[in-house]
């Protein structure tokens, strides 16, 4: 089981999480999923930060390298942790089909933040419906959230090109009213006709 | 899917109705609109492309009269993108194609036959390519009296010419110069030879319709109507001369006594002979005083010996010097050699004699491609025609036992030359073609200037084909009195010479655009079913 975090704060649209080794948080834009024994909420990772374990305390500048620091001041890593968003997108109920839409609770604290599988996100992304409830999180930088969700899940679909297309278009259709907006995603996750879909 | 497996599905669907988008606006009086699913490239719908609309409860059937852009953004179009992938993504969503249609028939789901629309398809309805199956129900498959013209735009099926309704009015091919007129016009009426609706009369100015015909283009020779059929096609020829340089041995020389000719037949070649109002008016009060039949033999006689003035003295109204200028204008029509002082032998009444016996007359004119020659017999012959066929209507109406005179086609080239305005209210062509379909009679014009043809008349055609015209007034003319006009000049315009026409009228369900089928394969069948002995097989037949 490859542990990404666990949860410090949840909600029905979002959870925050605390990576277990510092510097060691998932990507922006991939896919995570928590599961509390009875039901699965996923969700793509909106934020990742490295702070101080101290709200109050914040990291002062040392002025040596990683290495200097690690043989001369260990202690510095402890002080410090990796923290992580996800917005949530999906949930399913044990044995129960994937549902494209937020869960009715919240997940629960301290339950802990794993990777989807290929296949978890192949299920998650085929429909697109993500990418409208990305759109209605409203958080500031939505287009690159948009943008770098899509390109983590184009890799896992048999075709990424098509899938790319496909995507763009439920972009385009989303923020028809804002042809600005919607470009600056699609721009985001071009490929060039030259590249090789990845299979 | 990838890209070469969706090129393989596009390619095959093309062989099936394969759907093309949905109804998203339209009116009975205006059309309606689809715009086309995204997979389908715009640059594949072709103008005049027969399609069918699915309905909840009727399927209609449309030509594509338009392709169009639309755009639901306008920052879009400020600043185009550049990129494939970007424009692949928008197309679609910010940009897409729509097609303009405009049904005129449909078929009730689980009924035959089709009518034409009353109502449209509502919202999102599909639209299909038509498939084969589609075609055959609206243009029916070929029959004793329904001739294949050819086939719908990228498909297979054939498009039928109902002849039995084609021969009941006058009708037109129209095209400019080498858009295969007289190979159409050749078929239309073998079609009507073989299936014995009517009998034919051509007035063949350019010996096109009698044995044989050359394509200008391959120098192909092409078999005619008396090649076809044999001895139900009789030639006459006006130049005899002429036919024997072209190894075409005619039936009869066409022959005219200077009684046949008449005050209207010379009115009809007004332009020609130089003829002022006032030696028209000469001409009619000599009839009237000398006899229809003897005034112009007795004009030219009195002005070779001199006593034209003495002739003309106690005639009140007349001036000699007017009279003596028309007597030289008409030496041009004396002068003509198939015009005698008397003939043994009234070509005229062979021709009708043949023709009331349901056989077909091909008059060629060999060398004599002028018009004052194709005019004059034309008009003599038809005159005649008109007049007997008046009469055995009326006989036959009058006396039940009597049998009606058989339908004739009269094939007139270069039909302005008859119909203009000002020849259409004076001569006998355009007496026929406003009103001789009650005697049975009608005409079957061909034209590379239809404008020059009185409006009235060109309104009155039943059934038209048009092939490729360039001229604005030409396609506008060609449109006189049909429905929907402005729509199928689009389709006009993007007609492809030679090889496309545009058929509509009295004859067809509805106006489409076909690949003409070809002349002579069309021929060979022809020949074949008619029983033809095959002659010069190796000249055509390879």
């Amino acid at each position: 089981m490859n542990r990404l975090g666990e949860i410090v704060e949840a909600s029905t649209t979002r959870l925050r999480a605390v990576a277990p080794q510092t510097f060691e948080g998932p990507a922006f834009g991939s896919f995570v999923k928590t599961s509390d024994g009875s039901r699965t909420t996923y969700g793509v990772v909106a934020h990742v930060e490295h702070v101080s374990i101290d709200p109050s305390r914040r990291a002062i500048p040392l002025g040596r390298t990683w290495e200097e620091l690690r043989r001369e001041q260990p202690q510095v890593l402890e002080l410090l942790t990796t923290e992580f968003e996800a917005c949530c997108v999906a949930f399913a109920e044990q044995d129960g089909a994937l549902c494209a839409y937020l869960p009715p609770v919240p997940p629960r604290v301290h339950d802990f933040v794993e990777a989807c599988t290929p296949a978890e996100i192949v299920d998650l992304t085929e429909d697109l419906s993500f990418i409208r409830t990305l759109g209605a999180t409203g958080i500031p930088i939505v287009t690159e959230l948009i943008a770098a969700a899509i390109r983590s899940a184009a890799g896992h679909h048999h075709d990424q090109r098509v899938y790319l297309v496909r995507a763009g278009r439920e972009v385009a259709d989303l923020f028809r009213q804002d042809y600005e907006l919607a470009s600056s995603i699609i721009r985001r996750i071009r490929v060039s006709d030259g590249q090789k879909a990845r299979r | 899917m990838s890209r070469t497996e969706e090129a393989f599905n596009a390619l095959t669907a093309d062989l099936s109705g394969r759907p093309l988008g949905r109804i998203i606006r339209g009116s009975l009086l205006e059309g309606i609109e689809a715009r086309l699913d995204d997979d389908v490239t715009v640059e594949d719908v072709r103008v005049g492309r027969f399609v069918v609309v699915d309905g909840a409860r009727n399927r209609f059937f449309s030509a594509v009269h338009n392709v169009k852009l639309a755009n639901t953004n306008e920052d879009v179009l400020l600043r185009p993108p550049d990129d494939g992938f970007v424009q692949e993504v928008l197309r679609g969503t910010n940009t897409y194609a729509t097609i303009d249609l405009r049904p005129k028939l449909l078929i009730a789901h689980g009924e035959d036959g089709v009518r034409p629309v009353k109502t449209i398809p509502p919202h999102f309805a599909t639209v299909r390519e038509a498939s084969d199956a589609d075609v055959a129900t609206v243009f029916g498959a070929e029959g004793p009296t329904s001739l294949p013209i050819g086939k719908p735009l990228e498909m297979s099926s054939d498009v039928c010419i109902n002849l039995e309704r084609f021969v009941e009015r006058s009708n037109a091919v129209f095209g400019k110069t080498g858009t295969g007129k007289s190979f159409l016009t050749r078929m239309l009426l073998a079609g009507i030879i073989k299936a014995d609706l009517a009998s034919v009369l051509v007035f063949d100015m350019h010996n096109e319709y009698g044995m044989w015909s050359e394509d200008e283009e391959t120098k192909r020779k092409a078999p005619a109507l008396k090649e076809i059929f044999g001895q139900k096609v009789l030639i006459f020829s006006v130049d005899p001369a002429s036919s024997r340089r072209r190894s075409v041995t005619p039936d009869y020389e066409v022959q005219i006594a200077l009684s046949d000719i008449e005050v209207d037949d010379l009115v009809l070649l007004r332009s020609e002979l130089n003829l002022a109002d006032a030696q028209v008016r000469d001409m009619e009060t000599l009839a009237e005083r000398w006899g229809t039949k003897s005034w112009l033999q007795r004009l030219l006689q009195a002005q070779a010996d001199g006593s034209l003035d003495d002739e003309v003295e106690s005639i009140p109204g007349v001036h000699a010097q007017s009279v003596k200028a028309l007597a030289r204008n008409l030496q041009k029509v004396a002068r003509k050699e198939f015009v005698k002082e008397s003939v043994t032998d009234h070509s005229a009444d062979r021709m009708l004699k043949a023709l009331l016996e349901r056989r077909h007359v091909v008059i060629e004119f060999g060398g004599k491609t002028d018009f004052l020659s194709y005019m004059l017999v034309s008009s003599i012959v038809t005159r005649r025609i008109h007049e007997r066929w008046r009469e055995e209507k009326e006989k036959a109406s009058a006396d039940g036992r009597l049998g009606h005179p058989p339908q004739l086609v009269i094939t007139l080239e270069e039909a302005h030359k008859f119909l203009s305005p000002e020849a259409a209210h004076q001569t006998i062509f355009g007496t026929i073609a406003r009103e001789m379909r009650k005697y049975n009679v009608t005409l079957l014009v061909v034209d590379q200037r239809p404008s020059g043809i009185d409006a009235e008349i060109a309104s009155q055609l039943g059934t038209r084909v048009i092939g490729a015209l360039d001229d604005e007034r030409d396609q506008s003319s060609v449109l006189e009195g049909v429905p929907d006009a402005r729509a199928l000049r689009v389709l006009l315009n993007n007609l492809e010479p030679k090889k496309q026409v545009l058929l509509g009228g009295y004859a067809l369900p509805m106006p489409i655009v076909v690949e003409v089928r070809d002349y002579y394969d069309f021929a060979k069948a022809t020949r074949r079913a008619a029983g033809e002995r095959k002659r010069d097989v190796d000249l055509w037949e390879r």
